[in-house]
């Protein structure tokens, strides 16, 4: 029982890693924060992942533990992480693609925390139901929220 | 194009090249192991810091009953003892998980496991023997002092039902602790061979 709890809990991590890993890295700062986001998000999934019932999809779940954990990073202080094995070069200046993902990171860092967390479900095109599902406000308030962040990000 | 639509290939673009990293599990398996740990030292921490508030409590007790005040003072030095081992038999320094090798570790756990049966059965006896020193001292004070109104022939019957609540109460709770501490270790030493049969397989 318990072995095929960690190989469905490794298969989880595997489909969505990119997704988990791309909403941290739009949350940190620097790489040694998107790493800590990243494992906190992944032991938050660990904790819950017993216990999911499939309420939701899987994926609208993955998006919820992700994105409120990366909403209240900020409040936590001295978390101590050891150090992942994601290769670092999304996070360096040179080339490219490297130069577009920072320009992307740095526009959606610009805005409020829930704000963010909008944008990039959006970016993911989810609908606007799951949107609200995922964040917890009411489907006309995403569509509203989405209007201000469009205006919001052609200041920026 | 418009500006989101931009984004949202920029955030593609990024995914795509996310999915082609490996994750190595093993550093994120051991954080997982060193939370799941983390309230047998939360525990350990708690019984430092209630000791002695629970024999100013029992001091006060012992003055109140009216009977000699060694008894709190073999409360504090056995407590104190059990806390000292509890520090080596209950407690998984978070170091463990980053320092120590996986065999190590399991080693360590598999120790512990047996370390902390030993203490239990040892604490629970004399505790127990403790305990019924207690509620016979200076002739049956403690049952006389609950209960002032009894009869004297009453209070070695009434001292012998507190006895035994006393004893399966603690008993419950002990027992509670401590199945729930092998649990955890026995959860780490899985998560332990598990990682062991992943690094051998690649």
């Amino acid at each position: 029982m318990k072995s095929n709890l960690n190989t469905d809990f490794e298969l989880l991590v595997a489909d969505h890693k990119s997704t988990i890993y791309s909403v941290c890295y739009m949350f940190a700062e620097t790489r040694p924060e998107a790493d800590d986001l990243f494992q906190e998000v992944l032991i938050n999934l660990w904790h819950g992942f017993k216990s999911f019932r499939g309420d939701s999809s899987l994926r609208s779940w993955v998006y919820r533990v992700s994105m409120n954990t990366c909403i209240s990073y900020k409040r936590k202080k001295n978390i101590k992480t050891v150090p992942l094995d994601i290769a670092p070069g999304i996070f360096e200046a040179d080339g490219e693609e490297n130069h577009q993902t920072e320009q992307l990171r740095q526009r959606i860092s610009k805005l409020e925390p829930v704000d963010r967390a909008i944008v990039l479900l959006w970016l993911e095109s989810l609908p606007y139901d799951e949107i609200a599902s995922i964040i917890g406000i009411s489907v006309n308030a995403v569509g509203v929220r989405l209007v201000r962040i469009r205006e919001k990000l052609k200041s920026l | 194009m418009e500006d989101l639509e931009i984004m949202r290939e920029q955030l593609s673009a990024l995914k795509k090249r996310l999915d082609t990293q490996e994750i190595v599990n093993n550093n994120l398996m051991r954080r997982v192991m060193r939370s799941k740990a983390s309230w047998l030292n939360i525990l350990v921490k708690a019984e430092i810091w209630f000791l002695p508030i629970l024999y100013l409590i029992l001091a006060e007790i012992c003055h109140l009953v009216g009977i000699s005040q060694w008894y709190a003072l073999t409360f504090l030095i056995m407590a104190g003892i059990d806390v000292y081992f509890d520090w080596k038999t209950v407690r998984i320094s978070p170091r463990r998980f980053s320092e120590d090798s996986i065999l190590q570790l399991k080693k360590f756990l598999l120790k512990q496991k047996k370390s902390r049966c030993i203490q239990t059965i040892i604490a629970f006896i004399l505790s127990v023997t403790w305990l019924m020193c207690l509620f016979t001292a200076g002739n049956f004070k403690v049952a006389r002092f609950m209960m002032p109104n009894l009869q004297n022939d009453d209070y070695l019957l009434t001292t012998i039902v507190i006895g035994i609540v006393s004893t399966i109460a603690s008993a419950i709770v002990v027992l509670y602790l401590y199945l729930k501490m092998q649990h955890t270790n026995d959860d780490l030493i899985r998560d332990i061979t598990e990682l062991e049969s992943e690094n051998q397989n690649q």
